[in-house]
């Protein structure tokens, strides 16, 4: 049995380990990890969370790269390089719908796991940087599901695109420029597949990887935030679990789990379920009429169907703009909540800081369920 | 001052008559004493005036004048023609090649003769009946319209219209050995459904007081599709009527323009065979083309009608009723002709047969949410070879409507074949599942068991 | 006692070593199929080459062949001076499937009687518009079709 420091040095695996050892000496390496805990309290439940939306992200790189080397962005060659994936290519289908259903779980756990963190205010210090390097990389979550969901090229995703990018347009000063930018022209046409393809694949996964490397770094260097309960508690009612090899056994069963749910909607719901949606269907017709329900994906359901609240003119702002700088103004503040929240580092609940909290949350749940209801 | 104002005043005067077209005394009196419907208001309209005509070209006399009897009195003024001198008065221009080479170059010069070899130009010009149609019947008189154009007379979708307007009416056509039910007929055809729109049958009906089916007529009033007698004449109808198709063909296409006869026996399939000519050519070359000539039975129509043409039917052929064969044929009249009506009857029925459990099977995949792309362009060709079987029964050559159906068996049949391939696939990927959903809940055991003994 | 317990720990190593090594398999399984590219090649969308040859074509009694371009059919015929010449096969009138006539040097289609000259302008009887005219190149034996650009 392997446990931290005490490792057999025969066998394969420990050769391997004298192996390494000599040349870089990673023994102090596996030391450190071999004394981290995790702690153990009625809401630990919730650290997993971050592991399965890392674990996602991994299935999205895998299956990504084996899509890529069907899919031919541009406006002749995308839908057909899909169609012809999913109906030719040997488990074509199963590759693309598992890309697309991780991609939505993965914005989903990583939307649970940010309002987790924010309700037991593991963002405050010294962890702030954990915190907005995690909001950063919602952002482009965010970014990788719009980008993505353009580039089969269906009529689908032609609309849904047309209508976001045309709300970029909104923005004061430089929405134009951004949507022509966006667009690469005018009009969503195939310039806009080439250059929604690089942001997808080359930039956003650079940046992301970036952000996501420090996030882990401060992570593991940090440890797992403890309950605000525990700041003024005596160290001996304290319980923890070694990271290494209990808290991995669990998160490995737990990802193991999860990809066996991905494969479940894989076969059953290859075309996604309700509001996750994303049959195939026909190519883009720039020239055809407008659907007559263009819906945006549903992680952008409360931010469509909140601007479509808003009246005409808010004072002497135009609706749309007004609903755009709230937004931003909300954006950044959420972001830089930590710096505003002073209690919770002396073990203090925030009680307005929960508030604004369980405001967004509302928003944004009641927000999206209108959505649906009200099409 | 007074000089400068007078010289106005003359000018103001005189300058309209300066300024104007040799017959604006015409259209100046003649508005005066016409209604809107009068000439000189409609003209304007015509292409004539839109050619730089005017009343003088035709009529004759002299449009500077102001006085009615000092213009009859001028050289060469012709006035109102007569029924029977309209042909003449109209071919005057329309029959000299030179003249029409200058204004419109386009236009035949033959149409003067034609009239003449038709039924209606030896009435007028041997039996001197001032009843039949002459060139103003047709195409009005002071606002004929280009052909072309929606609002002339004879644009296609108008001219059942036109020729309706003497050939629909009972009472102006009595007298005349003639029947006067052809625009009903024909309005409720594939033909006259083809052109004509909603509004023109609506229009029509009313106008020429049409006895229509009532299928047909609950489709033109708008009424409930439950109430239909017959729903598949019903959709039939409704899918037909707003397709507006100017191709298909009016009375002038069968019958002709000025030369307007009805098809000889013979010849009637000569004209349907101007576009049916697969169809036409088969039938010369079968047993029946013979047949009918001798029967003087006419060749499309007997089968057809020659107004009322509906859609076919694969109910049409056959040994028995609702077959047309046992119409002449009988079991032993000393041709094949009831087994052969078997032998493609049975083919093509046997075809559709397979068509339709090949289509089951292609749904089948599609509602699985397989792709079903190449099988969909698959069955296509059993549709073709469904049409062509179709049409080869005018050979009435059992051999040539059964090879053909056979052809697009096995087309169907390869169909049905990929189809449930498609479904066993859908199949496969839950028994795939299966397995992996095994190999993993094992492996989950296991370290739900190991973290358990860590603990 | 510790006998029971041994076999039991080998037990469960056996279990996780298996169960490791088949869900690795039913991974890597799809995933090595999925990379192996299938017989179809690359969807044919603007561009294909023909699956015969112009003698297939000179030998056919019509001088031409028909082929699935995409989601259509196509025609190729060989006029009487040699040279190929491509076009969609399906009637703007109501869908027929047209045919080459090279008594007639024209393409025909025979449920209305419509007539297309050979670069698919439609000369007479109801067809509204002309038939889509491809590019044909031809690279040794093989004949390549392609989608008119612009």
């Amino acid at each position: 049995m392997a446990t931290g420091a005490g490792r057999q040095n025969d066998g394969a695996a420990g050769r391997a380990f004298q192996w390494l050892d000599d040349r870089f000496q990673i023994g102090g390496l596996l030391e450190y990890f071999g004394h981290k805990v995790v702690p153990v309290h009625s809401h630990s439940m919730f650290y997993y969370l971050g592991g399965v939306s890392l674990f996602l992200f991994m299935v999205q790189v895998v299956t990504g790269i084996l899509l890529l080397m069907y899919y031919r962005p541009g406006a002749d060659s995308a839908y057909e390089s899909v169609r012809f994936i999913v109906s030719e290519v040997k488990f074509g289908w199963l590759i693309r719908s598992v890309h697309a259903w991780s991609a939505n779980l993965m914005i989903l756990a990583v939307f649970v796991h940010m309002f987790t963190v924010f309700f037991t205010h593991a963002y405050r210090k010294p962890r702030e940087l954990s915190w907005i390097t995690g909001i950063v990389m919602l952002g482009l979550a965010l970014a990788f599901g719009f980008s993505g969901y353009l580039l089969p090229w269906n009529e689908l995703a032609f609309f849904a695109t047309r209508v976001g990018t045309g709300m970029a347009g909104a923005i004061p000063v430089i929405g134009k420029e951004l949507l022509v930018v966006l667009r690469g022209g005018e009009e969503v046409t195939g310039a806009t597949i080439g250059r929604f393809f690089g942001l997808h694949v080359a930039i956003l996964p650079g940046i992301f990887t970036v952000f996501l490397a420090g996030h882990l770094v401060a992570i593991q260097r940090q440890g797992m935030s403890e309950p605000l309960s525990w700041q003024n508690m005596p160290p001996s009612e304290k319980r923890y679990m070694k990271f290494f090899p209990h808290f991995i056994y669990r998160d490995l069963l737990l990802w193991l789990i999860v990809l066996n749910v991905l494969a479940l909607m894989a076969v059953f719901f290859p075309d996604g379920i309700g509001a996750m949606h994303w049959p195939l269907g026909t190519k883009a017709d720039p020239f055809a009429p407008a659907p007559p329900v263009i819906r945006p994906e549903w992680y952008f359901m409360f931010a469509f169907q909140a601007l479509k609240f808003l009246p005409a003119h808010v004072w002497f702002v135009e609706g749309e703009l007004f609903g755009v700088i709230v937004f931003t103004v909300g954006g950044l503040v959420w972001t830089v909540i930590p710096f505003f929240d002073r209690k919770s580092v002396h073990g203090e609940k925030p009680r307005f800081i929960v508030l604004i909290g369980a405001l967004v949350l509302a928003f944004v749940v009641v927000m999206t369920v209108l959505g649906y209801i009200l099409e | 001052m007074r000089i400068p104002l007078l010289f106005l005043f003359l000018v103001l005067a005189a300058g309209p008559g300066l300024l104007s077209a040799a017959d604006d005394n015409c259209r100046t009196c003649h508005r005066d004493y016409e209604d809107e419907d009068g000439p000189s208001h409609k003209f304007v309209r015509d292409v004539h005036s839109l050619k730089g005509l005017g009343c003088v070209d035709c009529h004759g006399g002299d449009g500077s004048l102001g006085d009615m009897d000092e213009v009859r009195r001028v050289e060469g003024y012709r006035g109102v023609p007569t029924a029977g001198e309209v042909p003449r008065f109209c071919a005057r221009c329309h029959s000299d090649p030179a003249y029409m080479h200058e204004h419109n170059p386009s236009l035949p010069t033959d149409q003067l003769a034609k009239y003449g070899t038709s039924v209606h130009g030896r009435r007028l010009l041997e039996s001197k009946d001032t009843r039949v149609a002459t060139c103003i019947s047709c195409h009005t008189v002071h606002e004929i319209g280009d052909a072309k154009m929606p609002h002339s007379s004879t644009y296609p979708q108008n001219i059942p219209g036109t020729c309706g307007k003497c050939h629909a009416d009972p009472e102006y056509m009595a007298g005349y050995d003639l029947s006067t039910a052809q625009v009903e007929d024909y309005v409720q055809s594939v033909h006259g459904m083809a052109l004509m729109s909603m509004e023109t049958v609506r229009g029509l009906a009313r106008e020429l007081d049409l006895a229509l089916g009532d299928d047909f007529k609950l489709v033109l009033t708008g009424g409930d599709p439950a109430s239909a007698g017959d729903s598949a004449r019903y959709f039939e109808v409704l899918g037909y009527l707003e397709r507006k198709e100017l191709g298909a063909p009016a009375c002038n296409d069968c019958h002709g323009n000025h030369g307007a006869a009805p098809p000889g026996v013979v010849s009637l399939s000569a004209v349907c065979g101007n576009c049916h000519a697969l169809e036409s050519e088969m039938f010369d070359r079968s047993p029946h083309k013979v047949a009918f000539d001798e029967n003087d039975l006419p060749e499309c129509e007997t089968c057809h009608s020659n107004h009322l043409v509906m859609k076919p039917s694969d109910a049409m052929v056959g040994p028995t009723e609702p077959g047309l064969c046992v119409d002449c044929h009988d079991i032993d009249d000393g041709t094949r002709g009831l087994a052969v009506a078997d032998s493609m009857l049975t083919a093509i029925l046997n075809l559709l047969s397979v068509r339709r459990e090949a289509q089951a099977s292609l749904e089948d995949a599609v509602t699985r949410g397989m792709m079903t792309t190449d099988e969909e362009l698959r069955i296509k060709d059993v549709d073709q070879a469904l049409i062509q079987a179709r049409t080869l029964v005018h050979s009435f050559s059992a051999d040539e409507v059964t090879s053909r159906a056979l052809a697009g068996v096995q087309v169907a049949d390869t169909v049905k074949l990929n189809s449930l391939a498609l479904v066993d696939e859908y199949y496969y990927r839950r028994y795939g599942l299966a397995v992996a959903t095994l190999f993993i809940t094992i492996l989950a055991v296991g370290l739900y068991f190991r973290i358990r003994r860590l603990d | 006692m510790a006998e029971r317990e041994s076999s039991r720990r080998n037990f469960l190593n056996a279990i996780l070593s298996g169960g490791t090594l088949a869900t690795l398999g039913a991974i890597a399984y799809p995933v090595l199929r999925f990379i192996k590219p299938p017989e179809s090649g690359e969807p044919n969308v603007n561009q294909m080459k023909l699956p015969f040859k112009r003698a297939d074509i000179e030998a056919e009694p019509s001088r031409a062949k028909t082929f699935k371009f995409g989601r259509n059919l196509g025609l190729i015929l060989v006029t009487e001076a040699g040279k190929l010449k491509a076009l969609a096969a399906t009637c703007t009138h109501l869908d027929c499937t047209v045919q080459h006539r090279p008594d007639l040097g024209i393409v025909w289609c025979s449920c209305h009687n419509g007539r297309y000259d050979l670069d698919g302008k439609n000369i007479s009887g109801p067809p509204p518009r002309p038939l889509e005219q491809y590019v044909v190149n031809e690279v040794g034996e093989d004949i390549f079709i392609a989608r008119e650009v612009g």
